[in-house]
């Protein structure tokens, strides 16, 4: 049932200003009176209690602070001069299951060869600063093997040095791709770095020795200095990706569109769990005006997770779903930047259900069911129920990063007898700054700092 | 064992006790209306709800008659030692006992 807190913002601010006076005071008087008194044997008990009272008292002025500041935070938003204002009480106990990344920084390095199948491997590792002030550390592995077809012709002349053709070429990929890796959480940088070192040293070893790549993480986890792992994370999914491309003296017309689904899942130590579902997909375009110099472009992208947390008996305690898209536009005269954005900013939106499980075994089974076919009626109808106990229990926010990103690659190309082969290096980071997040409230969006 | 002719003297433990008393005494209205300035706005409607915000009320509410009882307890407590203690005893037994208060590092 759901527990919703009144709050009269005023008269919050004297109680909580009475009730940490008094608690104060509590703790003072009876401190001055404690030694005397059990000189005498005297009030011995009464005086232990009251300390109690006044410890309780100041144990409990942060969570009403907690309630006051939400409580103004709603005010401010709605701007309708309400006297009293009402939240939900699982709204201010809530806990985000992933925390919130302050800050983010990845990287990796991905390898790739070409011949009539490609395969890749890469590994990555990503660091994140948690809202509580803790890092995480999540080192993956990646591998995928695919296929693609491709076309392609082109025909032109070559005038005091200067070709004009015309042209035009288009491929397309499936890959099959596998992740799975580890996550240790640390208090301080200062540990994250530490082990980066120690961990980069072993893997440079256990490289020039030769030892089978999937062996390495159990040989580094038999080190003394390995910290023991958090959370292991396995992910299995199918990437398409076509593209194409059309070349003219006056202007080359380029475009891509990649599609992934994945299932993966994630075990913590305490025994807990998450299985996903996910999907990405990515749009891009470019021109390129030869005569002017001016380039134009522009890429979607976006991510949709379906996540269901499971307690450590396996009964699921939380479905949630998360939708994240970003969108950047350029148009660019020979080299110069004349419309764009340098720091784009993305926003995450999170729709979270508590479950109380086995009572709601009917709606996760509806949902899921919904997922496998989603233009049904029954998915329609799935959906509805679902948005409306969101609304009426769940939990919606939406969180703002900024994202910055830059990547080197080194590629090589040639064809052996009609058949392509190609290597390819890329190393690629990502850094992102969680800039805000808002609670979603009474049909308000209502920002708040992180817990 | 004391002189029966020795001059009686003021008893230091009387004294502290009296000492106390009126600490206790100083304290009281602090003490015991610690927490009515928080009952009083929760009355009036500070925070309302029907499940944490009255275990909060109820708690609350608990403590703070609680607190009204216990300083007159703890005055009961004192008033009857105090009754119970010679006011006077011979020179030598309270030099005695002023050494012993004297040795209570807590005070």
């Amino acid at each position: 049932m759901n527990d919703i807190s009144q709050i009269d913002i005023p008269a919050m601010q004297v109680m909580i200003r009475s009730l940490d006076d008094g608690g104060a005071g509590l703790l003072a008087a009876a401190s001055r009176l404690r030694s005397r008194a059990s000189y005498h044997g005297l009030a011995a008990d009464e005086l232990r209690q009251m300390v109690h009272i006044g410890q309780w008292a100041q144990d409990e002025l942060p969570g009403l602070r907690a309630r006051l500041r939400l409580a103004e935070a709603i005010d401010t938003s709605a701007a309708d001069g309400r006297a009293v204002v009402s939240f939900s009480e699982s709204a201010l106990n809530h806990q985000l299951t992933d925390p919130i990344a302050l800050r983010a920084f990845g990287g990796g390095l991905n390898v790739s060869a070409t011949f009539v199948v490609t395969l890749e491997t890469g590994e990555n590792v990503l660091i994140e600063e948690l809202s509580d002030g803790r890092f995480r550390v999540t080192r993956g592995q990646e591998f995928a093997v695919g296929g693609g077809i491709g076309t392609g012709a082109q025909a032109g002349v070559v005038i005091n040095g200067n070709e004009y053709g015309l042209g035009g070429s288009a491929s397309a990929d499936v890959m099959l791709s596998l992740r799975q890796g580890t996550a240790y959480h640390f208090d301080d940088l200062a540990e994250v770095q530490r082990f980066l070192v120690l961990d980069g040293a072993t893997s440079t070893a256990l490289d020039m020795l030769p030892v089978p790549r999937p062996f390495h993480p159990w040989i580094k986890q038999q080190t003394p200095w390995m910290p023991e792992t958090d959370e292991w994370f396995a992910e299995v999914g199918v990437e398409g990706r076509a593209q194409a491309r059309a070349m003219g003296t006056l202007a080359v017309v380029g475009g891509e569109a990649a599609r992934g689904n994945y299932l993966g899942g994630t075990y913590r130590r305490d025994g807990t769990a998450t299985v996903y579902l996910r999907g990405t997909a990515e749009w891009a375009w470019s021109a390129h005006v030869i005569p002017f110099g001016v380039e134009a472009g522009f890429a979607l992208d976006g991510e949709m997770l379906v996540e269901l947390d499971l307690d450590a008996n396996g009964n699921p305690t939380a479905l949630r779903f998360r939708a994240a898209g970003i969108g950047e536009g350029y148009v660019r005269e020979r080299g110069d930047t004349l419309l764009g954005t340098e720091d784009p900013q993305y926003v995450e939106l999170t729709c979270e259900l508590p479950i109380d499980w086995p009572a709601d075994a009917e709606l996760i089974r509806d949902t899921l069911g919904g997922l496998g076919t989603p233009v049904s009626s029954m998915a329609g109808t799935a959906a509805a129920r679902l948005a409306t106990e969101i609304a009426e229990r769940g939990f919606i926010y939406r969180d703002t990063y900024a994202l910055s990103e830059y990547d080197v690659a080194g590629f090589a190309d040639a064809e052996i007898k009609g058949i392509g082969v190609g290597a390819g290096a890329g190393f690629d980071a990502v850094q992102r700054h969680h800039v805000g997040r808002e609670y979603r409230h009474d049909g308000v969006w209502v920002p708040t700092t992180p817990p | 064992m004391s002189d029966p002719e020795e001059a009686l003297v003021p008893n230091p433990v009387y004294v502290d006790l009296q000492l106390l008393r009126h600490t206790l005494d100083q304290l009281a209205p602090d003490m015991s209306e610690a927490l009515s300035d928080a009952m009083k706005q929760m009355e009036s409607g500070a925070w309302r709800g029907r499940t944490t915000a009255a275990a909060f009320e109820a708690e609350l509410t608990g403590h703070h008659q609680w607190l009204r009882s216990a300083v007159d307890t703890i005055l009961g407590h004192i008033d009857d030692r105090i009754r119970t203690t010679e006011p006077e005893v011979p020179e030598s037994e309270a030099a005695a006992l002023q050494m012993l208060l004297d040795g209570n590092s807590g005070y």
